[in-house]
């Protein structure tokens, strides 16, 4: 009874900002939210510069949006269960440049195993926010850093490079004519996560903790163990993205980070997965990450300033983030 | 009960002087050179910026929220007013701070009007203000000749004290003054200790937390300033460290994350602990990329150590 | 009077035996027993407090009892949490609803319990749903569980609940699972509530019910039989065939009144003016139409059943919620802008019934509560800055004044005992210099000696030349402490009289107007 009390004090501001988010916040327009973006995006850079559409620009498109594919799905797995894993981005650089290290150090094979270090800090993730207990987003701010750390560390600052062509097929040969490998093994693995988030109970009690953590928990759901598991599993798409993305530009580097990251939420969060949780799935981020894409690479055929690219993508995320989010299931926004 | 009570309250302040004090004697163990009035006087230099954007975070804090932009604040009004210094000379800093004090209410507002968790919209503040800083300068340091500016930062004053020393004590006493005899201090705490109950007794809440996110964007800003006088330039990226820097200076100072508890006069234990700790490990020759993992570590310990989990029914 | 189905002797398919459960401070239950039989409608009565939640909590799993025996279909019964209760065929539908709203309905009926739909980790969604649709068309329920279940109304969901029950048991191959409703009827409507019993009365057949409501007449219809709880203690079993609703209230309450424990001795007789005036207040779906006047020096006490509206009319005139129509006036004069910080302004203050959310801060020390709402009137020196020495000052007179027990001024709130805090909580609205206190259910959940000490309190600040406005549950304060009565029911004022001490009514009168 207590719970729906809300002071009101007349604030005209207040109540006419809520009044355009209400409009946005009716269910199907979050749900037709990504595909208009798409359209009117895909549209308006066509206008500016017909190369757009071209078919070298759709591969190359495609190509540069695999990586932002696997982290995002990696992303939303946390999100889902209404935490949030802010080290994917840090993750993914760290598996990649021990992945670069074994490969110039030990030989090719090498490579495979440093997804086992994205699969270890996401496992660390899950791991303290069960046993200390921690909001996540601390914990991956704190283990961002570690990552970080580390990354630097190893690579001393600057980005590995090595020579490997039978590696370096992995992303950028093709066995589709034209179409980049690096596309055919994120989608398959896109589709595979996709498929455990709709098919098995994992995916389904993610949905269930983030939704309603209490009933999930009443119902009998272990929300501890599975709160490990999708730490875990995001660390494991952080590790595959990290090899790929070393494949596709034959050098790791530890620079690129804080944009992948805010590039991977805000995929997710358009694609119709909020960030409070509890709504949406996996299969959802597919087309949030398409945006994004869309997006960067309009805006850079476009010869738009990289630094402006920043922060025209800044202030959508945002934009897509206050009209999205389920206000309802927040009573104090913290 | 009363025991219980008392006993965290007091550990909240031993428990970081003691550290302090096995710190110092360890560190100063190993290398003499630690000990000595000019490394003293090092440590103030290395620390007065972080000091002063702590102070802003302690606030946001204190009342359950958090800033993740604050580094890019610093970035940005560092950048921005070393463009400034030619015209202006020293009024430079009020360029700085206006440019903090604005990104702080756009957070501000944004969180309290938009209903946006406030970690959510200070993250995606933080590469707007990058990416404008970056347009600003056009991706490259912006170099601060002028003598009278950096004697804001770098001069002395007073003996031999660093100026930018200065301005920081001055800052932590003035908003330690905020924090326990004004009006704003007290509501900051009781909103970051019961929002609903501060609500149904007439307190301003969303004013406030504007208030308090301005506040913080104005001494993100002032710290960007005299960083950039101190570093005799404005570099991009050059506040990214104080954004975890910031929280775990509040936190290890014993703000706890829960909000409610602590306040600015405590963030100088933690000051003083996170600068003695690179100091330290400078003078041992300390990767500095190891340095970043290690204070990773030390953040979530100290965050650990400090939250109050029986404040957080579901831990997300 | 409807014939109610004959059955015979019958199995018991629950019976509960000597169950005590206390929480800190209270006694929610105190040795009691009950038995549902196979298919029968069991329903329980009781006030706010009485132990009926809490016993249908234990039953279900949710709270462990403090001693007691449970025993299902006659075997003995401890459940661990409530998934091991389900597993026995024990379901409870919620008040606040115990499904996933973002789930589809038949996720969110087999939550947790997919292990028959599944082969190698993969869910089987087409058969999952098969059941779901075989489950609802045996129920007779239009509800399509290919849905998500926030498309459904609140009262479809209940119904998707019970279909929980239904379906979990079938795959559990158990026979009859035992149902408990705990206060279903709260959030529905009238042509809602009909639907409910209806489909409860056909599923009897295939299930046992335990129903609790607040509302008499709602038991005595769908009800076999009916158990009444007064105080933790189980006092009375009825066959509901030819039982009245002044029956059940005149065991549920009926308490010897106790004159001087509401120190009637100290109620002013003498009221001043009207004060302070609530004109056509109205607010859809809670109240409508109040008009009240409260003179100075006078205790005007407000009652009525849970959900009657006393609660929202309470914070509308304290300015926290918004009303549609009407007007409030003090000393005469229209306020034109209603909102909490106006009103205490206008020297209007609010005690809230929820003191651990909104009354005290328990993270907070003790003069730091005290003089919250205080603050904008203190000044340091003709600055609006904060006067420590004052605040303190302040703190230490109600301390001594309320007697209220704290190892400092400067302890937190939450190490202080119900009864204290509840005393802080008025000290803080006292110290504010008001007109005007509003007070809902000031003494809940605090024990007998606490609540003497407030009743003075109480009683002082009249003393003082205070007016107050008295939201009780408690009948019994209701009587003692008022001047005048007002009993709301449904939204609208039934009846208002006098009070003075030397003639008090008697619950049963009021309870007349309640119901």
């Amino acid at each position: 009874m207590f719970e729906k009390i809300k002071i009101h004090n007349n604030s005209a501001m207040q109540k006419i900002i809520d009044t355009i988010l209400r409009f946005f916040k009716r269910r199907k327009f979050v749900e037709i939210l990504p595909y208009m973006l798409l359209l009117v995006l895909i549209i308006s850079f066509y206008l500016i510069t017909p190369i757009f559409l071209s078919r070298d620009n759709i591969l190359v498109l495609l190509a540069q949006g695999m990586v932002l594919l696997l982290v995002s799905t990696a992303a939303t797995f946390p999100i889902l269960m209404g935490s949030i894993d802010l080290s994917v981005a840090a993750n993914t650089t760290l598996s990649g440049i021990m992945a670069a290290l074994f490969i110039s150090n030990i030989g090719v094979y090498a490579a495979f195993p440093a997804v086992l270090v994205g699969v270890g800090f996401g496992f660390l993730n899950g791991i303290v926010s069960v046993y200390f207990k921690l909001p996540s987003f601390i914990i991956t701010l704190g283990t961002m850093s570690i990552m970080d750390g580390t990354g630097l560390l190893l690579s001393e600052g600057s980005p590995i490079w090595f020579q490997n062509d039978a590696f370096t097929w992995i992303a950028k040969g093709s066995i589709f004519g034209g179409l980049q490998n690096i596309v055919v093994w994120s989608v398959l693995a896109y589709i595979f996560f996709s498929f455990i988030g709709s098919y098995t109970r994992f995916g389904r009690y993610l949905v269930a903790i983030g939704g309603a953590e209490k009933i999930a928990k009443l119902s009998g759901i272990n929300v501890e163990k599975y709160r490990i598991l999708a730490f875990t599993f995001t660390g494991l798409l952080c590790g595959i993205a990290g090899i790929l993305q070393i494949s596709r530009v034959e050098s790791a580097s530890p620079h690129f980070g804080a944009k992948l990251l805010m590039e991977a939420i805000a995929a997710v969060v358009i694609g119709g997965t909020p960030v409070s949780g509890g709504v949406g799935g996996i299969h959802r981020t597919f087309i949030g990450v398409l945006v994004i894409t869309v997006l960067s690479n309009g805006l850079d055929v476009s010869l738009v300033h990289p630094y402006l690219q920043l922060i025209i993508k800044g202030a959508v995320v945002l934009s897509a983030v206050v009209l999205t989010l389920d206000r309802s299931k927040l009573a104090l926004v913290k | 009960m009363l025991e219980h009570l008392s006993k965290r309250k007091t550990l909240g302040v031993v428990i970081p002087l003691v550290f302090i004090f096995i710190l110092v004697l360890l560190f100063g163990s190993i290398n003499p050179r630690f000990l000595s009035i000019a490394n003293l006087y090092n440590l103030i230099r290395q620390t007065s910026v972080l000091m002063i954007v702590a102070i802003g975070a302690t606030f946001v804090i204190l009342m359950g929220s958090i800033d993740l932009s604050v580094g890019a604040i610093v970035t940005i009004s560092g950048i921005v007013s070393a463009l400034f210094v030619p015209r202006l000379g020293t009024g430079a800093i009020i360029v700085g701070v206006a440019i903090g004090g604005l990104a702080g209410t756009i957070n501000g507002t944004v969180y309290v009007y938009g209903r946006v968790p406030s970690f959510l919209v200070t993250l995606a503040m933080g590469p707007i203000l990058e990416g404008a800083a970056l347009m600003i300068c056009k991706g490259s340091p912006v170099v601060i000749k002028n003598m009278d500016f950096l004697k804001i930062a770098s001069g002395k004053l007073i003996g031999n004290f660093p100026n930018i020393g200065i301005w920081a004590l001055l800052i932590y006493c003035f908003f330690t003054f905020i924090a326990f005899r004004t009006r704003y201090g007290r509501y900051v705490f009781t909103i970051g200790a019961g929002e609903k109950a501060a609500q149904f007794s007439g307190v301003s809440v969303k004013r406030i937390k504007i208030m308090t996110y301005f506040l913080s964007g104005f001494l993100s800003g002032l710290a960007g300033v005299l960083f950039s006088a101190r570093c005799q330039s404005g570099t991009p990226r050059m506040g990214e460290p104080f954004i975890l820097d910031s929280i775990a200076a509040t936190v290890v100072g014993g703000t706890a994350l829960t909000g409610g508890s602590g306040g600015p006069h405590r963030t100088i234990l933690g000051v003083i602990i996170m600068g003695i700790l690179s100091n330290g490990m400078n003078l041992l020759n300390v990767h500095p990329h190891v340095q970043i993992i290690i204070k990773g570590v030390v953040t979530i310990l100290a965050v650990t150590a400090t939250l109050d989990r029986s404040r957080l029914e579901f831990v997300k | 009077m409807e014939e109610k189905k004959g059955k015979a002797m019958q199995e018991n398919i629950l019976k509960a035996e000597d169950i005590t459960k206390s929480f800190p401070g209270v006694i929610a239950l105190d040795s009691v027993s009950i038995e549902v039989k196979q298919g029968e409608i069991v329903g329980i009565a009781g006030e706010n407090g009485a132990g009926k939640s809490t016993l249908l909590n234990i039953i279900a799993g949710i709270y462990q009892p403090d001693s007691g025996r449970l025993y299902l279909r006659s075997e003995p019964y401890s459940p661990l949490n409530y998934q091991h209760a389900n597993k026995h065929g024990v379901f409870m539908v919620f008040q606040e609803q115990g499904l996933v709203p973002s789930l589809y309905v038949y996720e969110n009926l087999f939550l947790a319990n997919e292990e028959n739909f599944i082969t190698n980790g993969v869910l089987n969604k087409k058969k999952m749903i098969g059941e779901a649709v075989e489950a609802m068309a045996s129920l007779n329920l239009k509800i399509d569980p290919t849905k998500l279940t926030w498309n459904y109304s609140f009262h479809e969901r209940q119904m998707i609940e019970i279909s929980k029950a239904f379906t979990l048991t079938k795959i559990l191959k158990i026979e009859m699972p035992l149902i408990l409703l705990d206060e279903p009827t709260s959030g529905l409507s009238d042509a809602e509530i009909e639907i409910l019993f209806n489909k409860v009365k056909e599923y009897s057949e295939r299930a046992s019910f335990i129903f609790i409501s607040h509302r008499l007449s709602e038991l005595i219809t769908l009800c076999d039989r009916l158990y009444i709880f007064k105080d933790g203690r189980n006092i009375k079993s009825l066959n509901t065939v030819r039982t009245t609703e002044e029956d059940i209230h005149e065991y549920m309450v009926g308490r010897k009144r106790e004159s001087k424990f509401y120190r009637e001795n100290l109620q002013i007789t003498k009221t001043g003016e009207e004060i302070f005036t609530v004109d056509n207040l109205s607010k859809s779906g809670e109240f409508s139409d109040v008009t009240l006047g409260l003179r100075r020096r006078e205790i005007l006490g407000i009652g009525g059943v849970v959900g009657c509206g006393k609660t929202e009319l309470g914070l509308c005139i304290a300015g926290i919620e918004k009303f549609d129509r009407g007007s409030i006036a003090i000393d005469g004069n229209t306020i034109h802008k209603v909102t909490l910080k106006n009103m205490m302004r206008k020297g209007v203050g609010y005690v809230p019934g929820d003191r651990k959310n909104e009354g005290i801060i328990g993270y907070l020390a003790v003069n730091w509560n005290i003089t919250l709402p205080s603050i904008p009137d203190i000044k340091l020196w003709g600055l609006p800055l904060l006067n420590i020495k004052k605040e303190n000052d302040i703190t230490r007179t109600f301390i001594s004044k309320f007697r209220i027990k704290t190892p400092r001024i400067t302890s937190m709130c939450y190490s202080l005992s119900g009864g204290n805090q509840q005393k802080v909580l008025m000290a803080k609205w006292v110290a504010k210099n008001l007109k005007v206190i509003i007070l809902d259910n000031p003494t809940r959940g605090i024990d007998v000696g606490a609540k003497e000490e407030i009743y003075t309190i109480l009683r002082e600040l009249i003393g003082q030349g205070l007016s107050l406005i008295l939201i009780t549950d408690d009948l019994l304060e209701l009587i003692g402490l008022s001047n005048r009565i007002i009993i709301m029911k449904d939204g609208v004022i039934t009846n208002e009289f006098d009070s003075p001490p030397d003639n008090k009514t008697t619950e049963n009168e009021l309870v007349k107007f309640m119901v």
